[in-house]
């Protein structure tokens, strides 16, 4: 048996036994053992180093992170593409989906003087009335220098409602969903563009979405 | 001499007193980091795969189109700038393109928005006679670029045979950029010689008008 002196966990000092084995200490006052070991075991225990944080400092990590998150955002330009569809172009009268005789046959011609629009047998005249040749039916309209090189645009509004007022006039053209374009070999992408967004649909609704280029022979 | 009971007691409470409050040194922000850091990959990702960082070059600006709709990046990427024709991202270094502006200091810069301007009546409109292939400047099919997309053609093909679309329609498709002014001319020579290289489809690609 252990000496009760060196145990400071042992109820020494003349305790009187209880029948249900708890003592009843005659003093409370702890001895120098039992102060020194308190002293001891309730001192802060120190956190090793590795377990100081709890876990990995990444703070140098973030500060990357939220810096390139920053100039990714920042050099974000904005910019929305569009397809827009359209055939393999046929060269000559030959290669053009079959034509109808009672259909319009829309063609647009985008000539170096304003638009040519040509229907199943005869071209439109000027201004989008009746048929007649020689002059484009919409002619290019003024512009500032900023817009052309030699100070006339084409009118793809005057085109557009030309395009509208043809499928609606013209008998059998209310189906009709075939447009050939073609142009002279040195007009721009961009009016070819802008040709087939006029004539593709309007405010009211479609007119005519498919889009076949031609080539003049 | 003090009780077990007496001396639990007293530990506890001195264990008590002298503990060190849990001090917060930094902020917890692994879950920030861990959101930002997913923003950050898929942001990459989608900026890498995304029409919107097509290069807009003082060489090729695309037109511009009222038309709305999401951009179709289905096919064979033909590129045709001022000076350069490249299919899936690579030259073709054999093929010059005709230039419209026989300065290239004269030709419109793409920040300075569209003018319109007419290719002098003497300059070339279509591909030069020696890259066609009859010889002749009116013929339409450019050699050069119809051995170019061969490649591409058969492999798009393959694929169409191998996982055949949902809709039917497997013929090749081919998106094509081109400059805002490039020449109809040019536009119908690569047109037709994709026709001739078999692909029947075109998606050309337009920046939409704010």
């Amino acid at each position: 048996m252990a000496d009760p002196g060196n145990n400071p966990y042992a109820p020494v000092g003349g305790g009187v036994a209880t029948a249900g084995g708890v003592s009843t200490p005659p003093t409370e006052k702890l001895t120098a053992a039992q102060r020194s070991r308190i002293r001891r075991l309730s001192a802060p225990r120190e956190l090793a180093p590795d377990e100081e944080a709890g876990e990995l400092n990444i703070v140098p990590f973030l500060d990357i992170i939220t810096n390139v998150l920053m100039f990714v955002l920042a050099s974000i330009t904005v910019s929305f593409t569009v397809s827009l569809m359209a055939d393999a172009p046929k060269q000559g009268k030959g290669g053009v989906a079959k034509i109808q005789e009672e259909s319009l046959n829309l063609t647009v011609i985008i000539a170096s003087d304003g638009y040519f629009i040509k229907g199943r047998s005869a071209s439109i005249a000027e201004g989008c009335n009746g048929i007649g040749g020689g002059r484009p039916t919409v002619p290019r309209v003024p512009a500032s220098q900023n817009e052309s090189f030699d100070g006339k645009k084409y009118d793809v509004a005057a085109l557009q409602k030309c395009a509208r007022k043809l499928k609606e006039e013209v008998p059998n053209a209310e189906a009709e969903q075939q447009v050939m374009v073609t142009a002279n070999p040195t007009i721009p992408f961009q009016e070819i563009v802008r040709v087939m967004d006029a004539v593709r649909k309007d405010a009211k609704g479609e007119l005519f979405p498919n889009v076949v280029f031609t080539v003049l022979k | 001499m003090a009780s077990m009971a007496k001396y639990k007691a007293e530990l506890r409470k001195i264990t008590r007193r002298r503990a060190v409050a849990h001090e917060v040194n930094f902020l917890n922000i692994t879950a920030m980091m861990d959101m930002m850091t997913i923003i950050l990959v898929f942001l990459l990702k989608s900026l890498s795969s995304s029409s919107a960082n097509l290069p807009q070059t003082n060489d090729l600006a695309l037109p511009t189109t009222i038309l709305q709709g999401e951009p179709t990046e289905a096919g064979i990427q033909i590129v045709v700038s001022r000076d350069r024709v490249l299919v899936n991202g690579n030259e073709i270094k054999s093929l010059s393109v005709p230039g419209c502006f026989t300065n290239p200091n004269d030709a419109p810069k793409p920040h300075e928005g569209y003018r319109l301007v007419f290719c002098p009546g003497d300059s070339p409109h279509g591909f030069d006679a020696k890259f066609k292939a009859r010889g002749t400047a009116t013929d339409l099919e450019i050699s050069p670029l119809l051995n170019a997309v061969e490649t591409p053609v058969r492999v798009a093909e393959e694929i169409a045979k191998a996982k055949p679309k949902p809709g039917g329609g497997n013929g090749v498709e081919a998106m094509i950029l081109f400059d805002r002014y490039t020449s109809y001319r040019v536009m119908t020579e690569v047109m037709f010689t994709l026709g001739q290289a078999k692909i029947g489809k075109f998606h050309f690609l337009a920046m939409q008008a704010k």
